[in-house]
């Protein structure tokens, strides 16, 4: 589960999670929001939003802002990335994401990004 | 120098700000015992609690130590050889009877006069005047006479339906005598309004309560054996008016007898004649207020008044001022109906055209005077409604031409008109005396964008309201010139102000985020725009908000149903309106609690707050609440507020003073729907209660307003036992009263044992085919539930799995163990029942 660790986990099929809605797995012991947009792009997120301190990401609005796909936390609203989990709203904020690959219409998360060079 | 009375006072204050102390020795000599009074607002003394609330000096004396200030004091002469004046104090308390007074007589020299006499009120010559019950309107004495006389008077009539007529009336009226006005004219208030005017007036003044006589002409007043009015008899009426009270406000009479006395030139109508520098014939000798005639004419209003006293300080300094006449705008409250005359009010100008806007049913009359060639406005009247007043007057005293279309001057805000052209110092807020230049200041200087800003930057529009329109329109309006486009929209989504989207979902019938976003958005949209969408189909089609097309456009406490804390629980809040609820009802919230292991506590508001439940609890929480009679959907148990409510032969809850209006209007009712029951002899009782759709579109609760007979059994429970429950805990009684409890007094300072658990496990374990693949991973679901109302087939259909009981399984599955006793436990059946119609009796 560490970074770059090519283990991937089945999480579940590509149309589980509803459009534009958040459901929360269990993958490597850690709590990850996986998300489906409406253009079908599947990203997964950390599920700990750093400024309310909860578990909740997941539960979120998802829209886009500038075009950028985000999340906004149901707690403050505020907003991350959901390609990279950068807070929009606070540069000294992100939470982790993680890589996601479709194989056979089931989702596979992955290991922790890194943070882009 | 020396002066007499109310103008006096104004004209001393302003020889003391004008430095006029410097050089002159300033003598104030008053008839009256009293230092001068606000006599415009003499009504309100019966409101005041003493005389001092009208005084215009309240600590009796001038700021200025310089400024001799004699009560009590009557000129007899001034002798303009000499240049002395003589008076006697104390003076003869009887106006009518000759100066032979029993006062020490004074002398005092001067370099200059002051008349500021006022004027007496005119009493004509009907037989019968000298009655005792028999008053004028004038000074607070004549206020405590009439007072007196009120306590066992039944009726009483104002003799003159003018302004101060009817102030007259309003006193009598507060004073809870039956009032009727008369008035020789065919109309009240002949000299500021017509007769259309004045009949809008009448009708507003008799829907009062007061009895309104116009066209009659008192011949004779009828006294008692004792001297005491008893009835009033007019001219070609058989019938007497009976009445035990009568005040005369027919006019007044300038007092000019000082004035004819020293041999000064006095005007053929009353009133000393003075130059435009308020100079008598003498030239040391100047008149203002009610007793001067400048050019003639009499000034009776106060601003006329001031503007003399102004004039007589300058002349007295040496200075330019001069009194040219004054505008005899009025604009007052009689009665609590606006009324306002301004310039030409009758059209006198030659060729001048007339603009009418009557509402008879509202009582609204508006008249605008036009220029024969109908640019600019000379004048009008306004009764019912003055708002305009403010933006009108302007108009007139500036001769700015009028918009194309003035009737859009005087038609109600609603149907959009706009002031046009008008010009920066009209007054627009009248409770605040804010002007459009302040408004556009507060706009271009201040950075104020909406009304609310400029409303809390010059406190337009903060009292009344009744210019708020006006004052977005000038907010508009300034923007528009500077070519800054306000942006009204959403957010970055939609161009379109929320109620745009209300429209434009009413007129295409958009039922789903992605239709309207794709015709009248970009993007995919934010947390913003998605719950205000939501909102909008779920109002108009009464859908529900949590149908598939939209559910992932509400925000959490929408899609929950619950209220999320600041660990990502959520706290469940039933339903209780008007704090009603049965011990059935309670039990199942206490057991809910228990076997959810929620943290419980009455809220601020007096609602139950169940604490620490977990999303995929949720629908189990619901279910059990629903199945006890709540209502679900109710995230916050707040869509009827915090309720107050009472308990007695009738009760209302009170609401938050936010939703005052729907609440006034529920116990407007009551009276009325209780009325048939009261009329058979029958005690009805009765609960007003406003109802409100749960949260919009939720499902088919309308606003509803309304009253609604107590059920029986709510009857007996709110009867209640009549003795022991009665006895409240006393300061003496200490073995009586609660115990504080340090976690009651400060909840949020320690965490309920149902708190925190969520930290450390954040997911819910489910299971579905795909996970059930992976033995490694356990992943959550979201529960596709919706909430079960009462009796909906398709809600049973589609009732919420119940997520695999973890935990508290055991506990959960057989709660009838725990519960105190199997009957008080409702059947399914009997559940079932009282969901349909009303329950039986339990057995007793």
């Amino acid at each position: 589960m560490t970074r770059g660790d090519r283990t991937w986990e089945k999480v579940c099929l590509v149309q589980d999670p509803e459009v534009e809605r958040g459901v929360t797995a269990l993958v490597h012991g850690r709590a990850v929001a996986i998300f489906r947009t409406h253009d079908g792009e599947v990203y997964a997120l950390g599920n700990h939003d750093p400024f309310a301190k909860a578990s909740v990401l997941a539960r979120g609005i998802v829209g886009t802002r500038e075009g950028v796909p985000f999340v906004a936390s149901p707690m403050h609203k505020h907003a991350f990335d959901l390609r990279t989990g950068q807070c929009l709203d606070d540069e000294h904020a992100s939470v982790p994401s993680y890589d996601v690959l479709i194989e056979g219409g089931v989702v596979h998360i992955g290991g922790r990004r890194r943070a882009v060079a | 120098m020396s002066a007499t009375a109310w103008s006096a006072t104004a004209s001393s204050r302003a020889a003391i700000e004008r430095g006029l102390t410097e050089t002159h020795d300033i003598v104030v000599l008053g008839e009256e015992p009293r230092a001068a009074y606000d006599r415009v607002a003499l009504t309100s003394f019966f409101a005041a609690e003493s005389a001092d609330e009208l005084s215009l000096l309240p600590k009796g004396e001038y700021d200025d130590p310089r400024v001799r200030l004699v009560l009590d004091a009557a000129v007899t002469a001034i002798d303009r050889v000499a240049r002395t004046v003589t008076y006697v104090s104390p003076a003869p308390r009887a106006t009518q009877e000759p100066l032979a007074n029993p006062g020490a007589v004074h002398t005092i020299g001067y370099d200059a006069v002051v008349l500021a006499t006022g004027a007496a009120p005119f009493v004509p010559p009907v037989p019968g005047k000298e009655l005792d019950n028999v008053f004028v309107y004038r000074t607070i004495e004549d206020l405590e006479a009439i007072r007196e006389a009120s306590t066992t008077a039944t009726a009483g009539a104002v003799i003159g339906g003018g302004l101060l007529g009817l102030e007259a009336a309003n006193a009598l009226h507060q004073l809870g005598v039956q009032t009727h006005v008369v008035e020789m004219a065919p109309r009240l208030m002949a000299v500021q309004i017509d007769d259309a005017g004045g009949a809008t007036l009448k009708r507003h003044i008799e829907q009062l309560g007061l009895n309104v006589h116009t066209g009659v002409m008192t011949e004779l007043i009828d006294g008692d054996d004792d001297g005491v009015v008893s009835g009033l008899k007019f001219k070609d009426v058989e019938e007497p008016l009976a009445v035990e009270i009568v005040v005369f406000s027919a006019g007044i009479r300038p007092r000019d007898a000082l004035a004819r006395e020293c041999n000064l030139d006095v005007a053929e109508r009353g009133g000393v004649p003075v130059d435009e520098q308020c100079r008598t014939s003498d030239a040391s000798i100047f008149a203002i207020g009610e007793c001067a005639a400048p050019g003639g004419k009499m000034y009776g209003p106060v601003a006329p008044g001031y503007a003399m006293a102004e004039v007589v300080v300058d002349a007295l300094l040496e200075g330019p001022g001069a009194f040219t006449g004054a505008d005899m705008s009025t604009k007052l409250k009689l009665l609590g109906v606006d009324v306002a005359s301004f310039g030409d009010a009758f059209a006198a100008t030659d060729g001048a055209l007339e603009l009418v806007y009557s509402d008879a049913v509202a009582g609204v009359y508006k008249k605008l005077v036009i220029s024969e060639d109908g640019t600019r406005l000379l004048g009008g009247i306004l009764v019912g409604d003055a708002s305009a007043y403010g933006v009108l007057r302007p108009l007139v005293a500036s001769g700015i031409a009028l918009p194309a279309n003035p009737e859009s001057l005087i038609l109600p805000a609603s149907s959009g008109a706009a002031p046009i052209g008008m010009p920066d110092e009209a007054q627009v807020c009248s409770c605040n005396d804010v002007t459009k230049a302040q408004i556009k200041h507060a706009v271009s200087e201040e950075g104020c964008e909406t009304v609310a800003d400029v409303k809390k930057c010059t406190r337009a529009g903060s009292t009344c309201g009744s210019c708020v329109s006006v004052v977005k329109n000038i907010i508009e309006e300034h923007f528009e010139s500077v070519g800054k486009v306000v942006d009204k929209g959403l957010c970055e989504h939609f161009r379109l102000s929320r109620q745009e989207l209300f429209d434009v979902v009413a007129v295409h019938g958009y039922k789903r985020f992605d239709d309207i976003v794709e015709s009248h958005g970009t993007g995919r949209g934010c947390d913003i725009c998605k719950p205000a969408i939501a909102s909008i189909p779920a109002s108009q089609f009464n859908g529900h908000v949590l149908d598939r097309d939209n559910r992932q456009l509400q925000d959490t406490n929408d899609a929950y149903l619950a209220n999320i804390q600041r660990n990502g629980t959520y706290s469940v809040v039933p339903r209780i309106p008007g704090g009603e609820i049965t011990p059935e009802k309670l039990i199942v919230i206490g057991e809910v609690a228990r076997d959810f292991n929620l943290y419980t506590k009455i809220t601020g508001g007096q609602r139950i707050d169940l604490f620490g439940a977990r999303m995929e609890e949720l629908p189990a929480i619901w279910r059990r609440l629903v199945d006890a009679g709540f209502e679900s959907g109710h995230a916050y148990g707040k869509s009827l507020r915090t309720v107050k409510s009472c308990v007695g032969s009738t009760s209302v809850p009170l609401r938050r003073a936010g939703q005052r209006r729907s609440r006034d209007r529920a116990r407007a009712a009551l009276p009325r729907l209780a009325q048939p029951a009261q009329a058979q002899g029958r005690r009805q009782w009765l609960c007003a209660r406003v109802r409100r759709g749960p949260r919009q579109g939720l499902r088919g609760h309308r606003h509803r307003e309304g009253v609604e007979p107590l059920r029986r059994r709510q009857r007996r429970r709110r009867a209640g036992p009549r003795t022991a429950a009665r006895r409240r805990p006393r300061h003496g009684d200490a073995d009586l009263l609660p115990r504080p409890l340090p976690h009651v007094l400060h909840p949020y300072g320690r965490p309920a044992p149902a708190h925190g658990r969520l930290d450390r496990v954040p997911w819910t374990v489910g299971s579905t085919a795909s996970a059930r693949s992976s033995s490694t991973t356990r992943w959550a679901w979201v529960p596709s539930w919706r909430p079960r109302w009462p009796g909906t087939s398709a809600a049973t259909s589609t009732s919420g799995r119940r997520p695999r009981r973890t935990r508290r399984s055991s506990a959960a599955s057989s709660p009838s163990s725990t519960r105190p006793t199997p009957r008080t436990r409702p059947s399914p059946s009997r559940r079932s029942a009282a969901r349909s119609g009303p329950r039986a009796p339990t057995s007793r």
